[in-house]
Order: C-alpha cells, then sequence, then structure tokens
C-alpha cells in the first residue's frame, strides 16, 4: 500500500518557527550590524544620526564619506582607501555634529549663551621665542544629513588679542567640492557684515604656520599618494621628535602610542599650487588620523613640522562614547624658525548649536 | 621744531611703559561683565605747504564695557577720553593765529558733544528676541557694501575735522537711536531705524587746517553763522528701513531712508551790525528721501580669476539740496541725485618679493549723477562768492587698494589706497602696521593729496601729511 506523504502539522509550525527564529536572530544582528561603528572615529555619529547617516551613504548622497563606516582593509592596504578614510576624519571632525532638532534643544532647556562648543587658544611664536597669544570660541554644524547641499556652517569668534576682539567668521561650505565656500567677516569696527573671497590652500590660516590646505580645504585628489611603509613608534620616533623639540604635549601623545603601527604615506602635490613639493606622513590605523607631517620644497629640503596631539572626548548626549579631539597642534616654520601652538582645551561633540547662529543676524548682534 | 620733538618724546615717554608693560592685562571677562578698551595715541604732522607742522597730538583712552543683564539683554558703554596735545604744544603755524580763539581748541582738543571725541561715544541695551533684535541708544548703525565712500552709510553724520582720513568707525558722530531687527526665516531680515538725535555734518571751521574751501572764506570778523538746529520733535525724526536676504553666495539689501541733509542749506539773512559789518548765513536743512540697495556676489570664477567678490550699491536721492549761481551771488536748491558703485576683491596668491604670502587687491568705482543738472549749479562745500565752482553732471572716482602681509606670522602690514577722481584728483593713503606685541600695533602712514585747488580733494592739497600712530589694547 503505497503511503501517502503527508506534511505533518508538527514540521509546519517547527518550520515556521525556525523561519521567525532565524529572522529574529538575523535581524537582530542586522539591528546590531547598525549600531556598530567599525573603527573609533574622530566624531562618532550618535545615535539619533547614525541611521539617517547609513541610508544617505547607502543612496550615495553622501558617497565621499563612506569611509566613515567603511573600515579600509588594514592586512592589505590600498593608499587611496587609507587617504581617503583619513580626509573623512579630517572633514567629518571639522564639524561638530549638531543633532539639528530645535526642539530638542527647547525640550532639553539648553542655554546657548556664553558657552561654546570649541574654544582654542593659538600662540604665534618667533625665533627669539616671543609669543603672540590669541583666543577664540568656535561653533560648527554638519549639515550632511539636510537636503540644503550645505557640508557644513561654522562661526568663529575672536576674544583677543584687542585689536581683534569679537571679529566673527562665518562660513558655509558645501557638500559640491567645486563652489566656493561662502564667507561671512564681521568686523565690529566697521560695523558691517563683509563677504569675503575663499581663500588659496596656501594662504595662512590667520598669520599662523597652518594654510587653509592643512586647515580646510584639503582633497584626496589634489595629491599622488604613496605608501612607504609602516613604523612602530618607539624610541626612534620619540627621540626624533624631542630632537625637533617638540611640544611636550605632543610628545605624551606619541608616548601613549608608543608600540602601535602607524602607516607613513608620501602625497605629492598634482598641480603645484602650494609652497611645499611633497609631504610625508603618519597615519594612526586606530582612528585614521595623522598624529605627524613633514612637508618638503622641490629640493627635497624640510620646510614644515607639524605634530598634533589627540584626546578622547566624550559626546556631549552619551558621557559613555567619545570621539578622538585634536588637544594640539605643533606647527614648525624650519626656514624661518617660527613656529605655532594651538590648543584646543575644551571640545564638546554632538552640542546642539541651533541654526540661527550662523547668519548675518548672528554675526550684527557682536560688539 | 624743538618744541614739537619735545611733546613728541614726552609722549613717547608716556607711552612706552604700556607698550613694553604689554603683559599686564587691564581686559577681563568676569560673570556678566566684559570689559576691553584701547589707548591710542596718534600724531601727524603736516608736510604738503612750506613749513612741517604738527596737525594734531591726539591720545585717545576707549574702554568698552559689556554688561550681560540677563540671557536676553545686554547693556553696552563705550566711553572716552580724549584730548589734543597739538593745542597746548604748538603756538606756530595755523596755530598761531588761532590759537586765542577758544572755540577752536574746544572743539577740537578736548571733549565735545556730538563730535567723534564725545566722552559717551556709544551707550545702549540690547534685547534679544526669538524673532526680534532691538537697540536702543547711542549707537553707530552702518548700511552698505562698498568702502571709502559713503552712499548708504548716511544714518550717523560725519566728523570731518580729519577731511577723509578718519576711519568711518571713528568719524561717524553716534546718535541716540533705535534699530529693531525683525528675523523673516533665517536669512531674512526686516530692519527699522528711528533716530529722534538729528545732527549735521561736523564740517572745521575756519582757521582748522581741514576746513572747506568755502569755510576759509568765512572769516568771522566778516559773517556769522546761525542754525536751525533740529530738536527732538516728534517731527523731526528721521526714521528708515532696510530689508535683507542672504542665499549664501549672493546676498542683498533694499533700502529707504527718510532724513534730514547732513550738510546746510546756506541761506544769506542779511547784516550784523554788533561787531562791524558781518554777513548774517543761516545753515537751515532740508528732508531728503534716500532710496537704494546694496548686493554682494561670490564668484568662484570671475573673468578668468578665481574666488572673486562683487559688491554693489546705488542711492537715489530725491529732494537733496545743492546751490546755483544767480545774480546775487548763489542761492540754494533742490536736486536729485543718483549715486552707484561696484567693487571687485580678489587675492592674488602667486608668491612675489613684494607680497610673499599673497595680495588682496580691491577694485572700486563710483559715479554720481544729478538727474536734473542745470550748467549754473555749483558745489556748495567749495564755492567762495568771488570764485564759485561748478559741477559735473557726471562724477567718477575710481580706487584700488592693496593690502600685503609681511614677515613670519604676519606681523607686518603693508596697505596702499589710490584714489583718483575725476579732473585729475588724486588721493593717495600708504600705510605699514607693524604689531609690535600682541597688544601693541604701531602704524606708520602718509595722505597724499593733490588736484586743482577747487576739487573735492585737491582743495587739501596743502595738507599733506605723515602720521605715527601707536595702539595698545587693553
Amino acid at each position: 500500500m503505497k503511503r501517502t506523504k503527508r506534511l505533518s502539522p508538527i514540521f509546519l509550525l517547527g518550520g515556521l518557527l525556525t523561519f521567525i527564529m532565524a529572522s529574529v536572530l538575523l535581524n537582530c544582528r542586522m539591528v546590531k550590524a547598525e549600531e556598530e561603528i567599525p573603527y573609533e572615529l574622530t566624531v562618532q555619529p550618535s545615535k539619533m544620526i547614525l541611521p539617517a547617516l547609513k541610508k544617505a551613504i547607502k543612496e550615495g548622497k553622501l558617497d565621499p564619506y563612506k569611509y566613515l563606516l567603511k573600515k579600509p582593509d588594514l592586512e592589505h592596504p590600498n593608499v587611496m582607501e587609507l587617504v581617503k578614510a583619513n580626509w573623512c576624519q579630517f572633514k567629518w571632525k571639522f564639524a561638530v555634529v549638531g543633532t539639528g532638532d530645535d526642539e530638542l534643544q527647547k525640550k532639553e532647556g539648553i542655554r546657548y549663551k556664553g558657552f561654546c562648543p570649541i574654544c582654542g587658544i593659538a600662540s604665534r611664536i618667533n625665533r627669539r621665542g616671543e609669543k603672540r597669544e590669541s583666543a577664540m570660541n568656535r561653533w560648527a554644524k554638519n549639515y550632511h544629513l539636510t537636503d540644503t547641499g550645505y557640508d557644513f556652517k561654522d562661526l568663529s569668534v575672536f576674544l583677543s588679542p584687542e585689536d581683534i576682539r569679537n571679529m566673527s567668521i562665518m562660513v558655509w561650505d558645501y557638500m559640491d567640492i567645486t563652489k566656493d565656500q561662502d564667507s561671512f567677516l564681521w568686523l565690529p569696527s566697521l560695523r558691517k557684515v563683509r563677504r569675503i573671497a575663499q581663500a588659496e590652500k596656501e594662504d595662512s590660516f590667520g598669520g599662523m604656520d597652518l594654510t587653509y590646505f592643512d586647515m580646510v580645504l584639503r582633497e584626496p585628489d589634489d595629491e599622488d599618494h604613496k605608501l612607504l611603509g609602516t613604523e612602530v613608534v618607539g624610541d626612534e620616533l620619540i627621540n626624533q621628535l624631542k630632537k625637533e623639540n617638540t611640544l611636550k604635549d605632543v610628545i605624551d601623545y606619541f608616548e601613549e602610542m608608543r608600540g602601535s603601527k602607524l602607516f607613513v604615506i608620501e602625497s605629492k602635490q598634482k598641480r603645484g599650487f602650494l609652497s611645499w613639493d611633497k609631504r610625508v606622513w603618519w597615519l594612526d590605523p586606530r582612528n585614521f588620523r595623522d598624529p605627524r607631517r613633514l612637508f618638503y620644497d622641490k629640493a627635497g629640503r624640510l620646510v614644515k613640522i607639524y605634530n598634533l596631539g589627540f584626546r578622547k572626548t566624550p559626546f556631549y548626549w552619551d558621557r559613555s562614547k567619545y570621539g578622538w579631539s585634536e588637544d594640539w597642534h605643533h606647527v614648525q616654520n624650519v626656514l624661518t624658525g617660527h613656529s605655532t601652538i594651538v590648543y584646543l582645551p575644551r571640545l564638546i561633540f554632538d552640542y546642539p548649536v541651533p541654526d540661527s547662529r550662523f547668519t548675518i543676524r548672528y554675526l550684527r548682534r557682536m560688539k | 621744531m624743538r618744541r614739537i620733538i619735545k611733546v613728541l618724546v614726552i609722549i613717547t615717554l608716556l607711552i612706552l611703559p604700556l607698550v613694553m608693560g604689554t603683559q599686564v592685562s587691564l581686559a577681563f571677562q568676569y560673570g556678566n561683565w566684559d570689559l576691553g578698551g584701547y589707548l591710542r595715541s596718534e600724531t601727524s604732522l603736516k608736510v604738503g605747504d612750506d613749513t612741517v607742522e604738527p596737525i594734531w597730538f591726539e591720545n585717545i583712552l576707549q574702554l568698552e564695557i559689556t554688561r550681560h543683564i540677563t540671557d536676553n539683554i545686554d547693556f553696552f558703554l563705550m566711553t572716552r577720553a580724549y584730548y589734543d596735545a597739538v593745542y597746548d604744544a604748538k603756538d606756530g603755524g595755523f596755530l598761531r593765529e588761532h590759537r586765542v580763539r577758544k572755540d577752536l581748541r574746544d572743539k577740537y582738543g578736548l571733549h565735545r558733544k556730538d563730535t567723534q571725541a564725545d566722552a559717551i561715544r556709544e551707550a545702549y541695551i540690547d534685547i534679544f528676541l526669538e524673532d526680534f533684535d532691538i537697540r536702543i541708544g547711542k549707537q553707530q548703525i552702518v548700511w552698505g557694501k562698498t568702502e571709502g565712500f559713503k552712499m548708504l552709510d548716511i544714518i550717523n553724520p560725519t566728523d570731518y575735522r580729519k577731511f577723509v582720513q578718519d576711519a568711518f568707525e571713528d568719524s561717524r558722530i553716534t546718535l541716540w537711536s533705535a534699530k529693531i531687527d525683525y528675523a523673516l526665516g533665517l536669512n531674512n531680515l526686516l530692519e527699522l531705524v528711528i533716530i529722534p538725535d538729528v545732527e549735521p555734518n561736523l564740517a572745521p571751521p575756519f582757521g582748522h587746517p581741514f576746513a572747506f574751501r568755502a569755510t576759509r572764506a568765512t572769516d568771522p570778523s566778516t559773517v556769522i553763522f546761525k542754525e536751525d538746529h533740529k530738536s527732538w520733535k516728534f517731527e523731526n525724526i528721521e526714521w528708515g528701513l532696510r530689508w535683507g536676504q542672504n542665499f549664501g553666495n549672493f546676498d542683498y539689501t533694499l533700502n529707504y531712508f527718510y532724513h534730514w541733509t547732513d550738510n546746510p542749506y546756506i541761506k544769506f539773512k542779511g547784516l550784523d551790525f554788533s561787531k562791524g559789518v558781518r554777513a548774517i548765513l543761516f545753515m537751515d536743512y532740508k528732508r531728503v528721501h534716500s532710496i537704494g540697495g546694496s548686493f554682494s556676489k561670490n564668484f568662484t570664477k570671475f573673468f578668468g580669476l578665481k574666488h572673486v567678490v562683487l559688491r554693489g550699491e546705488s542711492v537715489l536721492r530725491l529732494e537733496d539740496v545743492g546751490s546755483k549761481i544767480t545774480d546775487a551771488g548763489s542761492a540754494p536748491i533742490r536736486t536729485d541725485n543718483f549715486n552707484y558703485a561696484l567693487a571687485v576683491d580678489h587675492t592674488f596668491y602667486r608668491p612675489y618679493r613684494l607680497w610673499p604670502t599673497g595680495l588682496s587687491v580691491t577694485f572700486q568705482f563710483f559715479q554720481s549723477i544729478i538727474l536734473d543738472y542745470e550748467h549754473d549749479y555749483i558745489n556748495g562745500a567749495l564755492s567762495t562768492q568771488m570764485d564759485p565752482v561748478k559741477v559735473d553732471e557726471v562724477e567718477n572716482t575710481f580706487t584700488i587698494s592693496f593690502m600685503a602681509n609681511y614677515l613670519p606670522g604676519e606681523i607686518l602690514k603693508g596697505w596702499l589706497l589710490l584714489s583718483y577722481g575725476d579732473d585729475g584728483e588724486w588721493w593717495i593713503n600708504p600705510k605699514l602696521s607693524y604689531e609690535l606685541t600682541e597688544k601693541t600695533m604701531v602704524s606708520l602712514g602718509a595722505h597724499i593729496f593733490s588736484g586743482p585747488a577747487d576739487g573735492f580733494i585737491g582743495q587739501m592739497s596743502k595738507n599733506d601729511n605723515i602720521f605715527l600712530q601707536i595702539k595698545f589694547g587693553i
């Protein structure tokens, strides 16, 4: 007698349960993956904006920033991937990630007045050791996830010296890198907002040994890049820093990195628009930041030494999380003996800066 | 000359301890108080005539105090101690004949209300609301986009004690007024200004080196001036509106200002026989409508140049005042004129020895057109009864300025302004500023005026001068 094969309800139920369980597990893994950041970003996107960020990158809207969420292969490193990952950190860190949620700010009862998420002190030091100090407050906000086309908006207000007290510079930067930044200068003595042209990459950043290339305008395609190899932070590198009279706080950061492996990359500029010809820089694969940069001219002479120290800075909303902030910049012009130290004693990520902070109306309030 | 040197040495000795002791800072930010300011000493030597003589030893101590009363209310006070030592240090040259005249010293040597030497330079309360920013008190209100010429920047009158040499920040006469900004969205702003405190421009009187050509002919022994000063009355209030929008790479404003003329409308009112025979000239002021606008635009590329800013402004003045020749000499008229300006800013970054870190260049073109022009129109500030100066229907002025930074840390700044007007008038202003310490700036410069003696710039061609300024930020 031929037996009819029938699906047992138990099998059906079991299959269904297995499917549901698998889906749940799979879904959980997916959700978990959504929350994971592949490495220690300079500024980790907060939970509030992470889903929107991932969505935008997936849709190609934020393609240049894909290395925020995609870790380059460190076993078989591709130099361009390393450079782009570094660029993502460089650009992303530049703007403090705001939530853009004014309602949230109101709910939290945040008072903005007199409070600044970034506070900086810059010292220009001549070869005789004479120091000229200036201090400023700064607010910045990312606009990547809006449809406005802005990359970020930034406002710097100088607190000293007296000659430039309350001088303010507001910058609107665009996702389209072919489009110039819009910059507005408020000079209390002029009593009006003056539009200023975008600086060139080589232009000094406020008389410092830093340039706009160093601070804002660097793009991966400006240079041809070559991976020279790796270097483990050890006595040789640290002694070299000491020999160069590097700031103790920066050396301390390298001491913290002792034993870490850094990538060494050579980048040669393509278009000859800068006073130096190539730079050699060290890349930390933990956070894809570059704590050391050496600049050479066409004759191969060392012209500028630029070292940075970083520190872990907790988020404003979630103190258990942190990002890497630039604590110290130490730039030495080898040819002139002039140097610049920038210290950022306070930097707060994810601080809810209101949109109204980046307007001409706000600039005109300065006295 | 020995006396000049003596005074310069004394001033330098007084200032040097402050300059060298820059580590001592008076500026502080404590709780809800901010204090800032500067001490500035400027010495100018007139070199354009046969003799070299000082024209000012100006010393200013300016204190700026801000009190944050609440999160949304600030009080701001800018106060000045002012002393021009030239009137006490020199009794030769232009000062000898007028040293005895107290009014010149009082007007220009010490504090005087409604000038740039007012002890209370600014004093106002700021109220910041969600959509409104309100500023009430004595203040400067500035409109316009161009620099060096006043088209829309006409809210505050001008103190011409240094002709056009002063920074506008200093030469503006501050007024008691109210400014209300209303934000319609993030980047749109409507502004209302209300000014009950009406003041005209301050033109240096007879005897002053920067007296205008017409004033030089008004010797007090032959002329008496009387004035219809506009008092604080409702019907005298000046008011204006400004609408502004910012689209990122382009922004514009539309402006309207209903005001009194800043320059008087002079009428002959008869003769005075109290001290000999003197003509009575009556200075009257008329209502004017100024309607204008301004814009600025950012260009990634502009005629082959990268990163260029184009700025512009214009103003139509209806019922402005002027003068015309008559059989009896001259008579006031009402006239309409249109003024506009275009400016281009660009920085050349290719390094040369002359500008190792780039050269910032600003080119400006100004044009003024009298719309109801007639051939007998004359310039009231330049014309004398014996020698009336006709005005052209169209006046053009070009200015080009250069700025470059030198030395590591950019502590030396070079500046050069060249201004050329119709009829061959030149104004050249070179200046070098050196940042001696982070708080001390030393500037050395010159103003050279050239052109026919009956021209606006040319009338000062004997007033070429060099100046030394030491500014110590506190």
